[in-house]
């Protein structure tokens, strides 16, 4: 390790890593402050992110959706900012500010042109230890995660699915439960639990900042020092990792959505994103639904005509998630006929593998996705800081692509033959709600008519 | 997530992107950007939907996506497989005023994945039943759609607002009208407007003008000149006084509104007023709609107002999506905001805070070679003046405040509207009739969208 002299023992150079045109720096200060630090001057902006080891993992039963809630309410007052100043003061510089919350973890983000470093660091560093917060706020940031609820959950079949196949896959794992929590969670939680939960979490040594852009690294660092030196660190509490039982036989959800056709969700816990299968479990989904000429999708939307739409999502989770698939049915056709196809095409991978040109192809899509995602400032910080916390290392970001590059066919059968075996398999059905049906129905009568 | 985060909504891009003319005059835009082997390329063509033959509509988004189902030399599946295996995949977009053809591919593969380009646009099979295939398809994802509010909603709102108009229709048509048409339709349809005379290249990243234009000007040679898209627009109707159109749906707890009106073109010499009006009254967190909506009253998650540039005649548009025991409340706020936005005007202090936002958020939207490479070619085919980006900057710092209040009140008009709601009507249908200046109330049933 080595120690920056020009900023003495305030902060300490723990690591650098280049790849390519990227150069990477990684500081610490001794408060446990992680800072990474990716310049690039093709353009006069930076990203600021700060992300904080905490996510909906961290919440209790009876408290579920506290970490997207207080994310809410992170943009509210300071002892030293009123409330509505943190966003005008960075609007009017053309900032572009918003927040994300997940599973693992909590990022804060600002897009700023780059003459404005310091008015970031100072708005980020402040709330970082001066938040203060009153009850009217609180329920007015509940009205809006609550109709955030609604919009994304409960009138979005997607959304209302998903949240019943996690629920179902996980009967012990904190991720069964959604990030933005139960609406009865979300109605009870106080003023008391949002300021322990800021308390506990929110410390210099529970949260990593990442600066991308056009930044001098010494302005930075002495900005960094003088607005983040001071903070104490804090126990954070050890998260209890609750391993999920085994999943031992298939689960089966029935669901009635107002749906014009049919939809099926299956889910299949899958690897770690640190675990060393989760490369070939990439080539594995590129393989079978992603692109035109992906195995599934071609046999569900193109050839077989049963589905309007087939997506998978691989997850990049701490602990071992869920890989989803969902496909949209068309009309007159059952979600079974698409499960039937999918399994068959997961036993088979499993039994004879996959072709050489196959695991080309999904190399380079995967090479090619890699670049396309590492752009802007903001993707570049978004994903060293997703790393850095999910994986504990930001360098997994230029390993990842090393190992997708060296995964071999045998790698890509082992992992359909582990990971989608039968037992593991939960399935959510949506069905057309009869009444939903027959509202139409009757309503096709009145079309048009006007109510003057 | 705090916050849904909205495009900018402005075509910009900066000095340093270079447009030229191909050897066969192809005009190309190409930003260079060396840091990653891989290249984005596009093949845009000046039509959209608005060139689609009445009871015909769909035919445009339908002649793109068949393009991607084979050509004269292979099979669909084969050229699937052949564009994949570079690492790449080919995207196909029907947008108002342009159908873009193209991807990203890794650049040791751009030789490759050029001619192959040049082969769907130039020498595409057309084969009747893949054809049909693409129409199933297409009619699918229409009634997938209608399962979304949001997507249902602006749905029914261009369908309203533009009624009877090239534009009253959504690129994909509609079941009946992508059922008329037939193979002839396509090939003629291509051999129309799917030519030299309507192209424009886009591209960025690893690769440089001359490599680019030897391998364009290869792949594109058979590609005939076609007719240029005449964008003569009949005016869009603008009926007087509010309508009300409720789009009916069981069990909704929320609703997805949409109000507006026919509005400027994205070539309108008023469009960087309104726009920077816009901005203040609903494009940031910290503008009147989201401050008086979700901020003060909790009332949605989201309220934005935008100024849509759309080529020939564009659209005014503000969203909301609050619970339905508060749809009518908040219907009523949108309403008088628009009205105090346009009637009272905007203050001074307002339009200087949007004036410094704008202003200053133009670095985004040029930082990388591919963003510059999209604002470039976005703007050209707006048919905006060809210097608007030069001078956008110094436009926006030079407008007075009197001018943006002036333009706003001028060509804003929030008594003569048509509202979209989606909504279980029933328990709504009287409060909303009983609203100001609401001259017309009519329900849907979601699913009556032809």
């Amino acid at each position: 390790m080595n120690t920056l002299n020009a900023h003495g023992p305030a902060i300490e150079l723990v690591d650098a890593h280049t790849a390519g045109t990227l150069a990477v720096e990684k500081y610490r200060l001794p408060n446990g402050l992680v800072l990474l630090y990716l310049p690039d001057h093709q353009a006069p902006v930076l990203s600021y992110q700060t992300w904080f080891r905490v996510g909906s993992r961290h919440e209790r039963p009876g408290k579920t959706g506290i970490a997207h809630l207080f994310e809410h309410l992170m943009f509210k007052e300071t002892k030293n900012t009123p409330e509505g100043e943190f966003d005008r003061r960075l609007e009017r510089i053309g900032g572009r500010v918003n927040a994300a919350t997940w599973l693992d973890w909590t990022y804060y983000y600002e897009d700023v042109p780059s003459a404005h470093l310091s008015e970031v660091v100072h708005l980020e560093s402040d709330r970082m230890q001066h938040m203060v917060l009153n009850s009217d706020q609180l329920e007015a940031e509940r009205d809006v995660v609550l109709n955030e609820r609604k919009e994304y959950v409960d009138n979005d079949p997607n959304g209302k699915l998903s949240e019943v196949l996690w629920r179902a896959a996980f009967t012990e794992h904190p991720y069964g439960h959604p990030t933005i929590g139960w609406a009865e969670d979300i109605e009870a939680l106080s003023l008391e639990d949002c300021l322990a939960f800021y308390g506990t979490y929110y410390a210099p040594n529970n949260a990593v900042l990442v600066v991308t852009g056009d930044v001098d690294r010494d302005a930075l660092l002495t900005t960094i020092v003088a607005h983040y030196g001071a903070m104490t660190s804090q126990p954070i509490p050890p998260h209890d990792a609750v391993v999920e039982p085994r999943q031992t036989e298939p689960r089966r959800v029935e669901q009635r959505l107002p749906l014009g056709a049919e939809r099926l969700l299956m889910g299949y816990h899958a690897p770690a994103v640190t675990d060393p299968r989760h490369a070939a479990f990439e080539v594995l989904n590129e393989v079978l639904f992603e692109g035109d000429s992906a195995r599934v999708y071609r046999a569900l939307v193109t050839d077989g005509e049963l589905a309007s739409s087939v997506g998978a999502f691989v997850p990049g989770f701490r602990d071992p998630g869920l890989y989803e698939v969902s496909v949209d049915l068309r009309p007159g056709h059952r979600a079974e006929e698409a499960e039937d196809v999918i399994l068959d095409h997961f036993a088979r991978v499993a039994r004879e593998g996959i072709s050489e040109a196959e695991l080309t192809k999904a190399r380079n899509k995967l090479e090619t996705t890699f670049y396309r995602t590492l752009q802007t400032a903001q993707q570049r910080a978004r994903a060293l800081g997703f790393w850095e916390v999910t994986a504990g290392d930001y360098r997994h970001l230029f390993t990842a692509i090393d190992l997708l590059r060296g995964v071999t066919r045998a790698e890509v059968q082992a992992a359909a033959a582990t990971f989608l075996a039968p037992e593991g398999r939960t399935v959510v059905l949506g069905r057309p709600a009869p009444e939903a049906n027959d509202g139409a129905d009757e309503a096709e009568a009145d079309a048009d008519e006007a109510v003057e | 997530m705090r916050a849904l985060v909205l495009a900018l909504g402005l075509a910009l891009t900066s000095a340093a992107t270079a447009a030229a003319p191909a050897p066969r005059g192809i005009p190309v835009i190409l930003s260079e950007q060396r840091d990653f082997p891989f290249v984005h390329l596009t093949l845009y063509f000046g039509l959209g939907p608005a060139q689609d033959p009445p009871g015909k509509e769909g035919l445009t988004a339908l002649t793109a996506r068949a393009l991607a189902r084979g050509t004269t030399q292979r099979g669909r599946a084969e050229l699937e497989e052949a564009i994949e295996i570079l690492g790449s995949e080919l995207l196909t977009a029907t947008q108002s005023h342009a159908v873009g053809v193209g991807g990203a591919v890794l650049s040791r593969h751009l030789p490759a994945f050029v001619a192959l380009l040049g082969e769907v646009v130039a020498q595409p099979a057309f084969d009747p039943d893949e054809i049909e295939k693409v129409k199933r398809e297409m009619i699918a994802e229409l009634e997938a759609d209608r399962d979304d509010d949001g997507t249902l909603a602006r749905m029914w709102f261009r369908r309203l607002v533009f009624a009877g108009h090239p534009f009253g229709h959504g690129a994909a048509g509609s079941p009946r009208s992508l059922a008329a048409i037939t193979a002839d339709d396509v090939r003629a349809h291509h051999a129309r407007y799917f030519g030299r005379a309507n192209l424009l290249v886009g591209a960025s990243g690893d690769v440089d003008r001359v490599t680019l234009q030897a391998l364009l000007d290869g792949a594109l040679a058979a590609l005939p000149p076609g007719e240029k898209v005449d964008w003569t627009l009949p005016p869009a109707p603008h009926p007087g006084g509010r309508h009300v159109a409720l789009i009916d749906k069981a069990d909704r707890s929320q609703a997805q509104i949409v109000i507006g009106h026919p509005s400027l073109a994205a070539d309108d010499p008023d469009f960087h007023a309104v726009s920077l009006g816009t901005v203040a009254f609903g494009g940031t967190f910290t503008a009147r709609l989201m401050q008086e909506i979700r901020v003060k009253r909790g009332l949605s998650y989201g309220a934005y107002a935008r100024l849509a540039a759309e080529r020939g005649q564009g659209y005014y548009a503000i969203t909301a999506a609050p619970e339905a025991d508060k749809a009518v409340e908040t219907l009523k706020l949108m309403l008088d905001e628009y009205d105090r936005f346009v009637n009272e005007g905007l203050t001074d202090d307002e339009i200087e805070f949007a004036r410094g936002y704008t202003i200053n958020a133009f670095p985004f939207t040029v930082e990388t070679a591919a963003l510059r490479t999209a604002q470039a070619v976005r703007n050209q085919l707006l048919g905006r003046p060809a210097d608007f980006v030069e001078t956008y900057v110094d436009t926006m710092r030079a407008l007075p405040a009197e001018a943006v209040r002036d333009a706003v009140r001028r060509r804003l008009r929030p008594q003569d509207l048509t509202v979209v709601m989606v909504c279980t009507a029933p328990p709504l249908r009287d409060a909303v009739a009983a609203l100001p200046g609401v001259t017309k109330v009519t329900v849907h049933p979601y699913s009556a969208l032809e």
